[in-house]
């Protein structure tokens, strides 16, 4: 067998993603005298929560407040670090020898990468309801991005929906772009407010805290209304969003709009850590499954690490420290320090990380999924919009044979699409809990199935060997 | 849950759930134990072809009485058609050197089973196969052959079982086997149950379960590679395989194209995980656009392998122990168990029920290997 010219690139850190996480672990691995690689599926660093900083149209960005143009400073750091970058590049396998599988303009390669520091951010909780494939209907972090490279928003009237941060934050964004929002329709769950109290006395002091008065109050003075207590939302419309429909307090009301952003908070990204067989727990808070990792990032699997809201959703503040974390740990791993000098370079960063998580707890538990989110989904509507699977099928089947959320995409189909459950994961995972009466654990997570991305089918070609692998043969007469 | 059984199946792959629906049917009370859940394995991920070229001599009649079966697929599992699709398959060669032995093996087939088998030329295979590259030579169409879903046929069969009464127990290890008295007591993570007859259906661990009985056979395990790419205007009408190098290409009603053949990842056989090696992925994937050229544009969106057990000679264990009574086998389908699952299930059913096979079991029986020159690899 005679390989292609695509032999594998060997280098002693890999990074996959350039957000905070990923840059700030480049710029300490890098100060550590490693030689590094840094890969971003985006052609500029800076992640989703920087995105268009480093690059994307001209146009004056103050409108995106004071913590989104603070990230120029870590970007121009980590441009001066000295790392080696690769753009437009997504990695789409990863296996537990450590090989990534990097696709970049057409080309496949495989990077053998010492240590490999899995910064892959986190992803928008995915929210089924009535109408959501409808075209108009977009996420709020969709929508933010557009803003944030592009410059683009909305057509009026915008309806916001959802629950968490990022909505209020998008809302005064566009109120500084002189957006007009109709109505921001808060599904927070009444709940949650009475078991966030407990966190409230810590939350206070924060950062966080400011900086979400001083959003409810551009809100407040642009004329915003919020409305609690809203259920059972629904995209209206025959060929695009026409209307909004929603219940609050009993009551069913209809909004006009052009436009349905919604938002349901976000989940970390593990899918190339799945592949790599680490291991997950399940987190009854954030309703996800969470790579389980040290306090460093170090996986089970030997030279794999996590940083940044792919190993638990932090937030903008922390990520740059779990990130220096996961970087100065596999200086030790590497040999570069023993571990007298990681535990003298990490105690601070330690204490840093643990202020950064300071009033999470509120954040977390005040706009926690809830259990029962799923409950009012409608039978028609799509659970995975991929293979057209609705929420009724995945309901009966839950309660048909074994509930394993594996067992029920081969049975039904759903995360076999190109999305490889981007899309569907957490809501067949919620539906099968409330109706199968099993537990998170016997359910289980999506198996991923490389490519994580589509690949071109030549790309694959091109890693491969060029002559009949010797099993591959058939001897000649059959049957003899 | 009751614990005494007239029969207990361990393991939910086509087989156990083909075997435990027939024992159903003829009013048995049975058990199916499951380590994971129906269909985890090779049964519900391989490529779901249905077609009996290139099968050894003794397995012909085995895949006759199948085909037959899988034409009236839904009768059997009460319409549900499985995904059955009677498109053909084409054996395809692609020089003239390779014609003379792949009518060799049409003719062989021939001798031994009655299934339907049209010779094309050239010309004749581009009037069927337009898209197919220039370089083929001829070609062999078995119109009564064709695809099905593997995980939805493991379904269908599991579905029908629990219908008649079968009761199937998920996540649950079996560990051992004892004698109690005429009976069998079959040891699992969820306690001991019992039944004068127990089925292995273990697949690619069938071994370890018959090595507690004293049947000792060795099996090879591979992990095969397949693919999928994303839906594609419609590329071929048939199963197609050729006669020298390994390959699979089918094209699902849906547009999604599977790729596959037999080309070797990793298996873990204590994690049930497999790992792909993508040197011989790309050939295998560089074999099907060296076919059908229209495939080099597509794109490719899954790809995984599923844990097979070769066995020595490369036939199927199937029937009764050769050192204890009460236990039966159906395992080491050697990676085209699939296709034989309506067939096996129903003739391991008759045997076991005291009725005459439609077809015999004798070249299957797990006996000759029971030398260790024969089982050892």
């Amino acid at each position: 067998m005679s390989m292609t010219e695509n032999a594998a690139e060997d280098v002693d850190l890999l990074i996959i993603g350039a957000g905070p996480a990923g840059m700030a672990a480049a710029i300490e691995a890098c100060e550590l005298g490693i030689d590094t690689l840094v890969v971003d599926e985006k052609f500029h660093p800076g992640g989703q929560i920087y995105a268009g900083l480093a690059g994307g149209a001209a146009f004056d960005r103050s409108v995106l407040g004071r913590d989104y143009l603070i990230g120029k400073n870590l970007i121009d750091r980590f441009q001066a670090c000295g790392a080696r970058t690769r753009y437009g590049a997504f990695v789409w396998d990863m296996t537990p020898d450590n090989t990534a599988y990097i696709s970049t303009d057409g080309t496949s390669r495989m990077i053998r990468a010492r240590h490999a520091i899995v910064a892959t951010g986190a992803l928008e909780r995915p929210f089924a309801f009535e109408g959501w494939t409808l075209p108009g209907v977009i996420t709020a972090g969709g929508a933010q991005l557009l803003l944030k490279t592009s410059a683009v928003v909305p057509q009026e009237p915008v309806v916001l929906a959802g629950s968490g941060p990022l909505l209020l934050l998008l809302a005064t964004q566009y109120i500084a772009c002189g957006v007009s929002v109709a109505a921001i329709l808060d599904t927070t769950p009444a709940g949650n407010r009475l078991g966030a109290l407990r966190h409230f006395a810590r939350f206070i002091p924060t950062a966080l805290a400011a900086k979400g008065l001083a959003m409810l109050w551009k809100l407040r003075a642009g004329g915003v209304p919020i409305l609690s207590g809203v259920e059972d939302i629904a995209a209206l419309g025959s060929a695009r969003v026409e209307a909004v429909r929603y219940r609050r307090g009993g009551e069913e009301y209809r909004l006009p709009a052009s436009c349905l952003i919604v938002h349901q908070g976000i989940e970390s990204e593990t899918r190339l850590l799945r592949a790599v067989n680490v291991e997950h727990r399940w987190d009854n808070v954030s309703r996800s499954w969470l790579p389980v990792c040290d306090d460093f990032g170090r996986t089970a699997i030997p030279g794999v690490s996590v940083a940044g809201d792919g190993r638990a959703v932090l937030g903008a503040q922390a990520a740059p420290l779990s990130g220096r974390l996961a970087a100065i740990d596999a200086a030790r791993a590497l040999g570069r320090i023993d571990v007298e000098t990681r535990d003298r370079l990490t105690r601070p960063v330690r204490a840093q990380l643990g202020k950064a998580s300071r009033g999470r707890g509120f954040v977390d538990t005040l706009f926690a999924p809830s259990p029962t989110s799923c409950d009012r989904l409608p039978g028609e509507a799509l659970a995975c919009r991929c293979e057209e699977v609705t929420a009724k099928r995945v309901r009966e089947e839950a309660t048909r044979s074994a509930a394993n959320i594996n067992s029920v995409k081969s049975r039904l189909r759903c995360g076999m699409g190109p999305c490889q459950g981007r899309y569907c994961e957490t809501t067949v995972r919620e539906l099968l809990l409330r109706h199968s009466g099993s537990t998170a654990a016997e359910i289980g997570l999506l198996r991923i199935r490389p490519p994580i991305k589509p690949v071109g089918v030549e790309e694959i070609i091109a890693l491969g060997v060029t002559e009949l692998p010797p099993e591959a043969r058939i001897p000649g007469v059959l049957p003899r | 849950m009751r614990t005494s059984y007239d029969a207990i199946v361990i393991g939910a792959g086509i087989h156990g759930c083909s075997v435990a629906m027939q024992l159903s049917m003829r009013k048995l009370r049975v058990l199916v134990i499951e380590k994971t859940y129906p269909g985890r394995h090779a049964s519900g991920v391989n490529a779901g072809s249905v077609h009996h070229i290139p099968r050894l001599t003794p397995e012909l009649p085995l895949a006759e009485l199948t085909l037959r079966m899988w034409h009236d697929i839904g009768e059997l599992v009460d319409g549900e058609d499985c995904g059955y699709r009677q498109v053909g398959h084409l054996k395809i060669a692609e020089t003239e050197d390779d014609v003379a032995p792949m009518n060799g093996t049409a003719e062989g087939v021939a001798r031994h089973c009655n299934i339907e088998e049209i010779h094309l030329d050239r010309e004749a295979l581009f009037d069927r196969e337009p898209g197919l590259s220039r370089n083929v030579a001829a070609g062999i169409f078995s119109p009564e052959c064709g695809y099905a879903q593997p995980a939805r046929a493991v379904h269908a069969f599991r579905a029908k079982a629990e219908r008649l009464g079968a009761v199937f127990l998920n996540e649950t290890c079996v560990v051992g086997l004892r004698r109690s008295g005429p009976d069998w007591l079959v040891d699992t993570s969820a306690g001991p149950f019992d039944a004068p007859m127990v089925v292995n259906c273990a697949g690619a661990w069938g071994s370890e379960v018959a090595s507690w009985v004293g049947d000792h056979v060795t099996l090879r395990t591979v992990a095969l590679m397949m693919s999928v790419l994303a839906p594609m205007k419609p590329v071929m009408e048939t199963v197609i395989g050729l006669t020298r190098r390994l390959l699979s290409i089918k094209q699902f009603e849906n547009g999604t194209v599977v790729i596959g053949g037999g080309y070797r990842g990793t298996p873990d056989l204590v994690t049930g995980r497999t790992m792909l090696d993508y040197t011989r992925l790309g050939y295998n994937l560089r074999a099907a656009t060296e076919v059908y050229p229209a495939l080099a544009r597509g794109r490719v969106v899954r790809c995984w392998s599923g844990i097979e057990g070769i066995s020595p000679d490369a036939l199927p264990i199937i029937g009764p122990s050769a050192s204890e009574d009460g236990i039966w086998h159906s395992f080491a389908y050697s990676t085209h168990g699939f296709y034989l699952g309506p067939a096996a299930g129903r003739v391991l059913a008759e045997a076991m029920t005291g009725e005459r096979p439609a077809v015999s079991l004798e070249p299957f029986h797990i006996g000759r290997f029971n030398s260790p020159d024969i089982g050892a690899a």
